[in-house]
């Protein structure tokens, strides 16, 4: 009953959510993607070939303190992804039938959700640098950039495959 | 304080997570057509074959995509390290409220 009259509200704005819905899903995938190309990755390589340069350490973490606060734009856009993509399922009609809208809706519950999840801790709460700078934390500093870029080496490979995939998922429709 | 990463450990991660994704989403998607659709079409040989070739091919890219990440492949030899003076930015420190 709550279902029908969700239906019956915003049944006719269908076209309105899904357009918030891609526009955030393209916001989401590409925010981050010069600075982490650009600025992130070459300093974190160079710190990884140079592990002790200092000049080279005070880089990295204004770099990655940067990218902490850069990362908003994606974590404002993952909320309202998700509210509208179970929305669209539902005003739409969708069911499980669907292979296409099955398998992704699997993808972003395998991947997408853990990932921001982990990615909302060390960007914004108990593992963003800022704050452990400031509190004079130096050890919980540097362990939170290091949890930081292995959470980058384990994700970015998903995330690039998946993304992609999900997204194709999305238009061609497969299956 | 050392990184802890280092090839083995990306071999280990690269093997699970192909395991957790390409591994649950296929059995996930199977129960689920099976269960709620009497569907058996996803047991074929066919779609068998794509989750396997896939799930070899991502294990392997991932690994390699980590290792080259991380800068254990390669020497950087496009780059070169320039010692400059800079000033950087920083965000003012957060002052504690002062009370009412």
């Amino acid at each position: 009953m709550m279902l029908d009259l969700l239906r019956q509200i915003l049944g006719p704005w269908y076209l309105q959510i899904k357009f918030l819905h891609v526009l955030f899903v393209a916001v989401w995938i590409a925010s981050t993607v010069v600075a982490y190309t650009y600025y992130l990755v070459p300093v974190f390589k160079a710190w990884r070939r140079n592990p002790h340069d200092q000049e080279i350490i005070a880089l990295r973490n204004w770099t990655m303190e940067r990218f902490d606060q850069g990362i908003i734009f994606e974590h404002v856009a993952f909320p309202i992804i998700i509210l509208t993509g179970p929305l669209m399922y539902v005003l739409g009609g969708w069911t499980t039938a669907t292979n296409w809208l099955l398998l992704k809706i699997i993808l972003v519950c395998l991947v997408a959700i853990p990932i921001e999840i982990v990615d909302y801790h060390l960007s914004h709460f108990r593992g963003n640098k800022r704050r452990l700078r400031e509190a004079g934390d130096a050890a919980g500093y540097e362990r939170s950039i290091q949890q930081h870029w292995m959470f980058f080496l384990v994700t970015s490979p998903p995330v690039m495959v998946f993304a992609v995939l999900i997204v194709f998922l999305a238009i061609t429709k497969p299956f | 304080m050392e990184f802890s990463g280092n090839p083995a450990l990306y071999r280990r991660i690269a093997i699970a997570v192909t395991l957790y994704i390409n591994g649950g989403a296929f059995i996930i998607f199977a129960l689920i057509k099976y269960l709620l659709h009497g569907d058996t079409w996803v047991l074929g040989w066919k779609p068998v074959l794509v989750a396997l070739l896939f799930s070899l091919w991502f294990g392997r890219a991932m690994y390699r995509w980590m290792m080259r990440l991380d800068a254990q492949y390669g020497r950087g030899s496009g780059w070169v390290l320039e010692s400059v003076r800079v000033k950087l930015p920083e965000l003012r420190p957060r002052q504690p409220r002062e009370p009412r």
